[in-house]
C-alpha cells in the first residue's frame, strides 16, 4: 500500500509538468457533465466515473497518459485539447484526496 | 351558569352552519370563526422550507384568503425534529412588514442620509449596471467585491460575481464558523454531525445551543439531559439558559478552553483511557501527541483556565469511561479568539483519541445524497488573484468563502489592487463585521455599492441602490440536500405571490447580466432549474413528491461505522485521522495544538462577550415585530461587583469605549457574568431607519468589535475587545 | 351515538423549557393575538449568587380550570366551560366588562381593544377540533407541553400524571386548575 501509495507520488511529480495547468474549474465541471458523463453514468455501458474515482496523482497521471477507453484512443478524440485542461483541472480539484475545506451552505 | 351552555362548536357542526351565517356576526367573532370559513377562495396548505436561519426546518403555511396565516411545523423532516421555533413562526410577519423594502430604491441624498428616489427594475438595472461596467472598464473586473450569506438562491449570485469576472466573492463563514470547519476538516477530512440523540456524555465550550439558535442539536440534548441522563458539562464565562440546564457548569476564564482540553488529553493519555484499537487502526501521530500533551497537566490547567484540576481530571475519566457515547461538541459561531483555530482542533483530537467517531452518540461523518444540477453555461475563471490574498496568507482556508477582516484591510489599503465596486447580497456587513467604523471607511471608498436584500439591512442603508428581494414565502428557490446522520432533501416552493414590486434574487441577477452582456450565462428559469436537480434525487416521482410534502428524508436507521473499515481512506493527506496534521506542518502552522496564553484585560477594563438568542440570532431579526416584543432593546451585563465599584447602577445608561468605538447602552447589573467580562447582544442599535424598531434603539456590538483574526482560518476573533464601562 | 366523555389538558415539563418563546409565536399567529399582548408566556426565576445560580422557567397560560372563576363572575355568562373542560369565551355575549379579568388568579386573559371583548387561550379549541394539536404544543422546539385527554387512560397525559409527580399553581383557589407542571 506504502509503495503504491510512493510510486503514484513519483508519477504525480513526474507528470506534473506535463499536465495543463491553470484551466477552469467550471468551464471542466460543465465539459465533464456534459461529455465525459454521457457514457459514464450510472446505467450507460462505460463504467460510472466521478471526480471521486481517482486521488489527484492517479488524475494528473491519467491525463499526462491522454488516453482514453483504456488506451484505446487518445483523450483529445473525445475532448477538444483546450476542454482537457478544464476538465482536469476540476477532477484534479475534486478528487478523492483534495483538501475541500467545508463551509456553509453555497 | 355558564357551564351549563349548550356546547357551541358541536352545536354549529351539528346545524351545517356556513359561512354565511358566520359572517353575520360580529368582528370577533368573525375572526374566531374565520378558519375554513373566509368567503375568499385561496385557502391552501402550502408545504416549504424556512429561511430564517440557516437550519432549513420543514414548514406547513396556511394560506386563508390569500394571506399566510400561519406557519406550522412539517413532522415529515426529521432535520427540523417536528418544530418550528419563534422565528420560523414570525416569518409571516417578513412578509407583511410595514418596514420592508417595497420597490427599488435608488440614493439620491449621501450615503446613510436615508433619502431614497423610487425606482422601477429597468431604472435600477441600468444604473447598476452601467456603475459596474465603468468600474470594469476601468479597473478590471477584480475591483468588484460579491459578498453574499447562505442561502438557496445565493448560487446564482456567486455566479454573477464569477462570470463578471471577479475572484472576490467574500462569504459570511470567517464570521461564522470556519475555524471549525477548517479545524475538523485538518483532522478527519471532513466536519462530522454530533449525534446528540445517542450521546451520554457532552462538553461544550460556550457552544450555548439551548440559547442562542434553535436547531435539532437544541432539541436532542434537552432530550437527552432531561430524559435520557446525558451528563451535560458546559464552560462559558456567563451564566447562560444552557449553563442553566447543564449538570456542571464552570464559568472558565476567557480565552483558555484550549489548556482545559490540553489537560483533558493530557489525563486520558496518561491513564491511557483512550480507544487503543481506533486510535492504532485509524490515526496517525499518536506518539507525537502524547509527547506534546505531556506538559499540560490539569494543575498547569487550573492556574490557566480556574477550573479545579481535580474536576478537569474527573471529567476527562467520565469523558472517556462514556466514549464512544461521548463528545466534544464544536458549536456554531465558532469566532472568538485568535487561537481558535488550535482550539477546536484539540476538540477534535480528543474526540479522535475516545474513539467516537463514526459511533452511535459519538461524531458520525455527514451521509449525503445525489442531486441534479442544471448545466449552465460556464465562464472563464477571473484572471486576477483575489485581494484577500489568501493564498498567501491563510493557504488552507475555503478559497470560495474568502477571509472577510483581511479583505476589509486590503481594500481599505488599495492594496494589492483597488477595490471600488461592492455587491451585497442577504447580508448586513455593517453588523456582521466587527468594527463598524472601519466599514463605513470601506464603504466611503467604495464607487458604487448595490444590496439585494428583504429588508433594509444597515448594509442596505449605505447603498447606492437597493434591489428588493421577494420574501422565501413568495419564491422559489433552488432544491436543497441536507447531509447528516439523517440526510434530506427540502424544497421551498412559492406560497403566496409577492406582495410587493420585488424579485427573487436569480431574476435580479438577470437583469443584472442581461445589461452587463452576460445573458448566456443566466439562460434559464427557476423551474428549469429546479428541475434539473430533480432530476436525480434518489425519489421516485421526485418533482411530485417535492412539491407535495417540501420534503424527503431517507427512511430507517442511520447507518454508523462506514467509515470503519481498514481500507478506508480518509481526505487527509495521510488518509488517516491526523492527530498530527501534516497539511498543517506543510503550511507552517503548529501540526499539534499549542496553548497561548490569552491576553488578560487590564485593571480598568472589561473582555467585552458576545452572544446571541434563539428569537432573534442573526441581526436581521429584531426588527420583526413578533421577535422584538420579547426584546425591545440590548443592555450591558455586568457582575454586581465591578458594577458596585464603578458606581453603576441597575437600569441606567452607560458608555462602553473600546479603542475602535464607543456606545451607549443601558445596563443589566447581574450576577450571570465573571467580575472580568461584560456581555452584549447582537442586532441592535441599527443605523438604518428603515428598521423602525431598532433604529438607534441599544447598541451595536459591530462599533466596539476591535479588528482581530485567528490566524490559521481567518476567522474573526470576536473576544479579543477590551472596553471600559462608565456611568452615561 | 353516545359520546365519550372528554377531559383535555395540558401537563407542562417545565425543565425542558428553554424559554425560546415558540410557543408565544405560534399562538400570536394562530389566534391573531395583538402586539404587545399573550395569550402564553414563560415566567422566569433567576436566583442565587456567582457562580451558584439558577434560572428556572415556566410556561403559562389559561388553566382551563374545572370550576372557574372567570366563569363565575360573569355576568353574561359569555365565558363558559365546554363539554371537553375548554373554557371559552363567547365575544357575542361578552360586555367587556372585565370581571373575569380580576377574576383569573392567573391574569391569563386580556382585553381585546378591536373588538372590545376580552380574550384568553382557547386551547386552540379549532385545531383540536380538526384534529390537531393546539398550536403551543405542535411548534415546541423542545416538546414541553403535552396535551391530552384526561380521561382516556391510554393517553400520554394520563401515563404521565400516573407515574410522575406534578403541582398545580394556586389550587387554594378552588378553582381547580388543569395545568400539570411535572416536577
Amino acid at each position: 500500500m506504502r509503495n503504491t501509495l510512493l510510486i503514484l507520488a513519483a508519477a504525480a511529480l513526474l507528470a506534473a509538468p506535463l499536465a495543463a495547468q491553470g484551466g477552469s474549474d467550471t468551464k471542466g465541471k460543465f465539459y465533464f457533465k456534459k461529455t465525459c458523463k454521457a457514457c459514464h453514468a450510472p446505467g450507460t455501458p462505460a463504467k460510472e466515473i466521478t471526480p471521486l474515482s481517482k486521488t489527484q496523482a492517479q488524475w494528473k497521471a491519467y491525463f499526462a497518459a491522454g488516453k482514453h477507453k483504456k488506451g484505446a484512443e487518445k483523450l483529445d478524440s473525445v475532448l477538444k485539447p483546450e476542454q482537457v485542461k478544464d476538465v482536469q483541472t476540476f477532477l484534479v480539484n475534486h478528487a478523492s484526496d483534495s483538501p475541500q475545506p467545508e463551509t456553509c451552505g453555497g | 351558569m355558564g357551564t351549563l351552555r349548550m356546547d357551541r362548536r358541536l352545536f354549529l357542526q351539528a346545524a351545517g352552519v356556513t359561512a354565511g351565517v358566520a359572517a353575520t356576526t360580529q368582528v370577533g367573532c368573525l375572526k374566531y370563526f374565520r378558519k375554513g370559513r373566509t368567503v375568499s377562495n385561496d385557502d391552501r396548505q402550502v408545504p416549504t422550507t424556512c429561511e430564517l436561519c440557516p437550519n432549513k426546518c420543514s414548514a406547513i403555511a396556511v394560506v386563508e384568503g390569500g394571506i399566510v396565516r400561519k406557519l406550522n411545523p412539517n413532522p415529515e423532516n426529521p432535520k427540523s425534529r417536528d418544530m418550528l421555533c419563534a422565528r420560523g413562526n414570525a416569518a409571516i410577519k417578513q412578509v407583511y412588514d410595514p418596514d420592508r423594502i417595497k420597490h427599488p430604491l435608488i440614493r439620491v441624498g449621501a450615503r446613510g442620509e436615508g433619502k431614497w428616489k423610487k425606482a422601477t427594475w429597468d431604472e435600477a438595472f441600468d444604473f447598476a449596471a452601467k456603475q459596474l461596467s465603468d468600474i470594469k472598464a476601468k479597473h478590471g473586473p477584480e475591483a468588484s467585491l460579491w459578498s453574499s450569506t447562505e442561502g438557496f438562491q445565493e448560487v446564482f449570485f456567486k455566479n454573477l460575481g464569477l462570470a463578471f469576472g471577479s475572484p472576490n466573492l467574500v462569504r459570511h463563514p470567517t464570521l461564522c464558523l470556519a475555524s471549525v470547519n477548517l479545524a475538523y476538516s485538518a483532522t478527519f477530512g471532513t466536519v462530522p454531525s454530533f449525534d446528540l440523540l445517542n450521546s451520554k456524555y457532552v462538553i461544550m465550550s460556550g457552544a450555548n445551543r439551548f440559547e442562542s439558535i434553535i436547531t435539532p442539536d437544541t432539541m436532542d440534548l434537552i432530550g437527552g439531559v432531561m430524559e435520557r441522563k446525558a451528563k451535560l458539562v458546559y464552560l462559558d464565562p456567563r451564566f447562560t439558559v444552557t449553563a442553566a440546564k447543564a449538570d456542571e457548569w464552570y464559568p472558565i476564564k476567557p480565552g483558555t478552553d484550549l489548556a482545559f482540553i490540553l489537560a483533558m488529553l493530557h489525563v486520558i493519555i496518561k491513564e491511557n483511557r483512550h480507544s487503543q484499537a481506533f486510535v492504532a487502526a485509524s490515526t496517525t501521530g499518536f506518539e507525537l501527541l502524547t509527547e506534546h500533551v505531556k506538559p499540560y497537566t490539569p494543575e498547569w490547567a487550573e492556574k490557566e483556565t480556574e477550573i479545579p484540576a481535580k474536576d478537569i481530571i474527573r471529567i476527562a475519566r467520565e469523558f472517556s469511561d462514556a466514549a464512544p457515547r461521548a463528545v466534544y461538541y464544536a458549536g456554531r459561531r465558532s469566532s472568538w479568539y485568535q487561537n481558535d483555530f488550535q482550539m477546536r482542533r484539540a476538540q477534535a483530537i480528543l474526540n479522535a483519541i475516545v474513539g467516537n467517531w463514526d459511533q452511535q452518540g459519538g461524531m458520525v461523518p455527514n451521509a449525503k445524497l445525489p442531486k441534479g444540477e442544471f448545466l449552465f453555461m460556464p465562464w472563464d475563471e477571473p484572471k486576477a488573484a483575489r485581494v484577500d490574498e489568501i493564498e498567501k496568507h491563510f493557504p488552507l482556508a475555503a478559497k470560495g468563502d474568502g477571509v472577510y477582516l483581511k479583505l476589509r484591510e486590503n481594500v481599505l489599503s488599495g492594496k494589492p489592487y483597488p477595490v471600488k465596486a461592492w455587491m451585497v447580497y442577504k447580508q448586513d456587513p455593517m453588523n456582521a463585521m466587527p468594527d463598524q467604523a472601519k466599514t463605513l471607511k470601506m464603504i466611503e471608498g467604495m464607487d458604487f455599492i448595490g444590496v439585494i436584500d428583504v429588508a433594509m439591512s444597515d448594509m442596505a442603508w449605505y447603498a447606492d441602490v437597493v434591489f428588493p428581494e421577494s420574501a422565501y414565502l413568495e419564491r422559489t428557490d433552488p432544491v436543497e440536500v441536507m447531509a447528516g446522520i439523517w440526510p434530506a432533501v427540502v424544497y421551498r416552493q412559492q406560497v403566496v405571490k409577492p406582495i410587493h414590486d420585488t424579485k427573487p434574487n436569480l431574476e435580479i441577477v438577470q437583469g443584472l447580466a442581461k445589461r452587463l452582456g452576460l445573458s448566456d450565462y443566466f439562460d434559464y428559469t427557476i423551474e428549469q432549474w429546479v428541475e434539473a436537480e430533480f432530476k436525480e434525487l434518489p425519489i421516485p416521482m421526485a418533482m411530485e413528491h417535492m412539491k407535495k410534502h417540501g420534503v424527503w428524508a431517507a427512511s430507517g436507521q442511520p447507518s454508523y461505522g462506514k467509515t470503519l473499515n481498514p481500507d478506508h481512506r480518509f481526505v487527509t493527506k495521510t488518509g488517516k485521522i491526523e492527530l498530527f496534521s501534516e497539511r498543517l506542518k506543510e503550511a507552517g502552522y503548529d501540526p499539534l495544538p499549542v496553548y497561548e496564553a490569552p491576553t488578560q484585560p487590564p485593571g480598568d477594563r472589561f473582555r467585552l462577550i458576545l452572544g446571541r438568542v434563539g428569537y432573534f440570532t442573526h441581526a436581521n431579526q429584531s426588527n420583526n415585530v413578533w421577535l422584538n416584543e420579547f426584546m425591545k432593546e440590548n443592555d450591558l451585563w455586568i457582575n454586581p461587583k465591578p458594577a458596585e465599584r464603578l458606581g453603576i447602577r441597575h437600569g441606567s445608561y452607560v458608555t462602553v469605549t473600546s479603542s475602535v468605538g464607543t456606545v451607549r447602552i443601558k445596563v443589566r447589573v447581574t450576577e450571570e457574568i465573571r467580575p472580568d467580562c461584560v456581555f452584549m447582544l447582537h442586532g441592535f442599535g441599527k443605523k438604518a431607519k428603515m428598521q423602525s424598531l431598532v433604529y438607534n434603539v441599544g447598541a451595536s456590538d459591530a462599533a466596539l468589535l476591535e479588528t482581530a483574526w485567528d490566524k490559521v482560518s481567518g476567522n474573526a476573533a470576536f473576544h479579543e475587545t477590551f472596553v471600559k464601562v462608565a456611568n452615561a | 351515538m353516545a359520546m365519550k366523555k372528554k377531559r383535555y389538558a395540558l401537563v407542562v415539563d417545565s425543565r425542558k423549557c428553554i424559554n425560546c418563546k415558540a410557543c408565544a409565536v405560534a399562538c400570536k399567529a394562530e389566534n391573531e393575538v395583538p402586539v404587545g399582548r399573550f395569550r402564553n408566556w414563560i415566567n422566569e426565576a433567576r436566583q442565587g449568587e456567582y457562580p451558584k445560580l439558577r434560572i428556572d422557567f415556566e410556561p403559562e397560560q389559561c388553566h382551563h380550570c374545572e370550576h372557574p372563576s372567570c366563569a363565575r363572575v360573569c355576568p353574561t355568562g359569555a365565558t363558559w366551560v365546554r363539554k371537553d373542560g375548554i373554557v371559552l369565551v363567547d365575544y357575542d355575549d361578552c360586555i367587556g366588562c372585565r370581571y373575569c379579568m380580576v377574576a383569573c388568579p392567573y391574569e391569563a386573559r386580556y382585553f381585546h381593544e378591536e373588538s372590545g371583548t376580552v380574550h384568553k387561550c382557547t386551547l386552540c379549541s379549532h385545531r383540536i377540533d380538526g384534529g390537531e394539536l393546539p398550536a403551543c404544543v405542535a411548534t415546541c422546539p423542545s416538546k414541553v407541553r403535552v396535551f391530552g385527554d384526561l380521561e382516556d387512560s391510554s393517553s400520554r397525559i394520563h401515563e404521565l400524571l400516573a407515574t410522575r409527580r406534578y403541582r398545580l399553581k394556586e389550587p387554594q383557589t378552588g378553582n381547580g386548575p388543569q395545568l400539570y407542571y411535572l416536577l
